[in-house]
Order: C-alpha cells, then structure tokens, then sequence
C-alpha cells in the first residue's frame, strides 16, 4: 500500500495496511498523497468549530508519513530500534496553528496507535518516541492520558484548535486535563449547567477559589 | 282431577310464549279463544297467574270441565284439533339491536398547561442554527438531531435543547407539543398518544392552534458541524 493509499484508506475505511520493507517515498506517492492530504483538509474544515487555520503541506505531509512509518515499526517486530531516529524524524518546522492542525489530520489517530503499541510492548522504544511525539503534538494527543496539559499556549491561542482540544479532553473523560487551570474554565463552558447528564463524576465547585 | 285447562283471548296469543316451554301442553283455536291444556292441576307458578286467561277450568278424564272448588260439572270439553304448544307459537329471532351512533363531537384543543417541562425540540432559523453549530461543544451537538424543511425553519430534537430564538416544544411519546400548552382535557394526551403509538416512524408536531404535522424520522439527520454547514434549502 503506497502512502496515498494508505491515506485514502485511514480516512475512508478506518483500516490501513503498510509495506513490508522499509524504504522511501518515491515521488509519484508523494504527490498524490499531497492531492489526498489537500482534500482531505478540505472536508475536515467543515467539522472544525469556527474558522479552522489555514492548511500547511509540509505539516500534513510530515505527518501522514510519520503514521505510515510508525504502524510500520509497529507490526514489524524485526525492525531495529536504531531505525527508529531515521524513519521517524520530528517536525523541523514552526508548530504554528497551521501546522498543528494540518498535522492533526493524521496524529488524531496517535491515541489509538499509542494504546495499540503500549499494549504490544510498555518498554519498545517506540511507545518512547510515541511519547515525545504526543508531548510536541498536545492537540493530537489530547486522548492520551498520559500526557499532561501542559505547554498548551499554541493551541489555546487559536479560537478553532482551542475548542477542539476542550471536545477531545472532554469526549475522553480525562479528569485530569479537565481541571488543568487553563482547560477548567473551558470545560465549564461547555458542560454548562449539564454536567450531570454528560459526565457524572465529573464534580465541579464553583465556589472553589 | 286429570289436568287444568286455561282459555284466553286470540288476541293474547303472543302471552303464552311465557309458559311455552312448560312439557306436554296442547293448545286448540275456538272462535277468538284460545284453549290450552295439560297444565298441572296442582300449578301454581306466577307466570301461569300472570296470563290473561278469560276461565279457568279442572278436567277430569271423563273430559267433564269443573270450575275450580266446585263439585259440580261446569261444562264439558268440546272436541277440537288440539296442537302442541311449541309448533303452534313458533319461535321468531329479535330484530338485531344495532349500535346506536353518537352524533355528538368532542373538541380537543391545547390550553396553557399548568405545569413546566423541559422542551424537547425546538423551531428555528437555519441561520441561527448554523451559527450555534460553528462553535458549539461536540459533546452537545452529539445529543441533537435536526431536519429542515423548505422555509429554512429547522426543527431540533434531542437534549439538553440550545438556547436558540424560535419556538420550543415538549415531548409526550412521540407528540411534540408547543411548551406551555397540554390537551384540554388532559385525559385526551394519553388517548391521543395511543392513537399515534403504532407510528413508531414519525415524530407528530402539534401547533398551539390545534394544527399538527407528521415528520418521518428519516428526515432527521444526527447533528454534527459539517451536516450543519452543509445544510442549504434550494
């Protein structure tokens, strides 16, 4: 399956398959995934709350490829570990808005992956790299419990990304991001006087200081 | 003392059929009278008491007629063709009873209800609508389905309802009523329900004039941020 393919099937199916080898791109792939990519953050902008920020190629083109590469690693239990800094390389670019959500267009599924690599092998030192991804990447490792709300400003900063990372940490029930200071009031915003029908256990004092 | 013999008028025939049933009693036509015997001398049931009988008479077997408590003969039996009772007063079916038709109707309307509910529905603006979707939280939008008919009106189910200018409504099965407003008389809800129960397909929208509307459920779609913005009336 060829990274456009790979693309089209995540986004149309759910379902992805990966190649057998490691090996790279070639040209043609690239620029259909581009086309793919292009498209497919033209649809998803219309699930956006509010104006979503503008699309990054770079970004989305990064991303899909660090997906392929680390479902690759994931069902490949022969690949070395020393291939992981080359097959996986971290963005070099700004974690603008743009980039964050033109990545968000694959890493979204980065929860799922990292609960599926976590339950193959705790210590593979993918679920490590996975980990320092998901800490660079907060808006598409907001189902992840295990990273903390911090180091959120970029995400907060836009009215679009800010609203979305609310509905992810409020859709996961994760307690502890809910009541980060900087998401709390977000999350009352949201749940309004109903908490009681969408989250239950999830108490909120508003006479707390 | 053989048996009793009773005569009636002609035109008492049809009071016979109280005793018509009685074993072994023969009835005979003389002129405009009507000869019945057989009966036990010893009879004293009310229905035989009740019968318009014009003379009583106690017939021995020599077919002598006694006037009861006398000694003497009163007369005697005069030969006649003598019938069973049960051929001679044959039996007609009743005209059958039909239901009877109430003419009278019953008007149902909606008055002020003396009770809040939480709406369950609501009728807005498309505009409005598409405004609350473009920032609303996913975990309400989720809890919301909507349809849109050609005025660009969109009606909303589901809960909690979004704060949005429009009309409210209150569900009661699978009736929308305007909120505020119930059956006058509220017994009428629950058979009005019941008469829309089968329709499992189709929510019922009543208007605060007494007007209603079915709306199929397959024109409602689940709401999400696309379907909403995607949403345009031709």
């Amino acid at each position: 399956m060829t990274l456009s393919e790979f693309i089209s099937s995540l986004i149309n199916k759910g379902e992805v398959r990966v190649a057998h080898v490691l090996q790279d791109f070639e040209e043609e792939e690239i620029r259909l995934a581009r086309i793919h990519l292009q498209q497919y953050y033209t649809d998803d902008i219309n699930d956006m709350p509010g104006q979503a920020p503008p699309y990054e190629e770079k970004a989305a083109l990064w991303a899909a490829g660090y997906l392929y590469r680390t479902i690759q690693f994931l069902l490949l239990r022969h690949l070395e570990a020393a291939e992981l800094e080359h097959y996986l390389p971290p963005y070099d670019g700004e974690h603008t808005p743009a980039a964050i959500y033109s990545a968000d267009l694959c890493l979204r599924y980065l929860p799922d992956i990292f609960l599926l690599a976590k339950g193959i092998s705790p210590e593979d030192p993918l679920v490590k790299t996975l980990v320092v991804l998901a800490a660079q990447w907060r808006l598409s490792a907001a189902a992840i419990p295990e990273i903390p709300a911090e180091g959120l400003p970029a995400v907060l900063d836009h009215p679009s990304l800010k609203r979305t990372y609310t509905d992810r940490i409020i859709l996961a029930k994760d307690d502890e991001k809910c009541r980060h200071p900087e998401c709390l009031p977000l999350v009352i915003e949201a749940l309004g006087m109903h908490t009681a029908q969408f989250w239950p256990q999830f108490k909120i004092d508003l006479t707390a200081s | 003392m053989k048996e009793m013999i009773i005569v009636l008028p002609l035109a008492q025939l049809e009071t016979l059929g109280s005793i018509r049933t009685w074993p072994d009693l023969l009835v005979a036509l003389s002129g405009e009278e009507i000869w019945v015997r057989g009966i036990p001398v010893e009879s004293t049931d009310i229905r035989l008491r009740k019968l318009p009988v014009l003379h009583t008479y106690l017939a021995d077997f020599d077919g002598r007629l006694f006037l009861p408590g006398k000694q003497t003969p009163h007369d005697t039996l005069k030969r006649m063709t003598w019938e069973a009772l049960t051929s001679f007063l044959t039996v007609e079916l009743p005209v059958s009873a039909l239901p009877g038709k109430n003419r009278r109707t019953f008007t149902i309307k909606l008055a002020p209800a003396p009770q809040t509910t939480e709406p369950a529905a609501i009728i807005t603006d498309l505009a409005y609508w598409k405004a609350y979707a473009d920032n609303a939280p996913l975990i309400r939008l989720q809890e919301l389905s909507f349809a849109v008919c050609a005025s660009e009106e969109v009606l909303i189910i589901g809960a909690p309802m979004p704060s949005l200018p429009g009309k409210a409504f209150v569900l009661r099965n699978n009736l929308l009523l305007p909120a505020g407003y119930d059956f006058d008389p509220l017994a009428a809800g629950a058979f009005i329900a019941e008469q829309f129960a089968a329709d499992k397909g189709a929510m019922i929208l009543f208007h605060p004039d007494g007007q209603w509307e079915r709306i199929p459920m397959n024109c409602f779609v689940q709401a999400t941020r696309s379907a909403i913005r995607l949403t345009n009336v031709l």
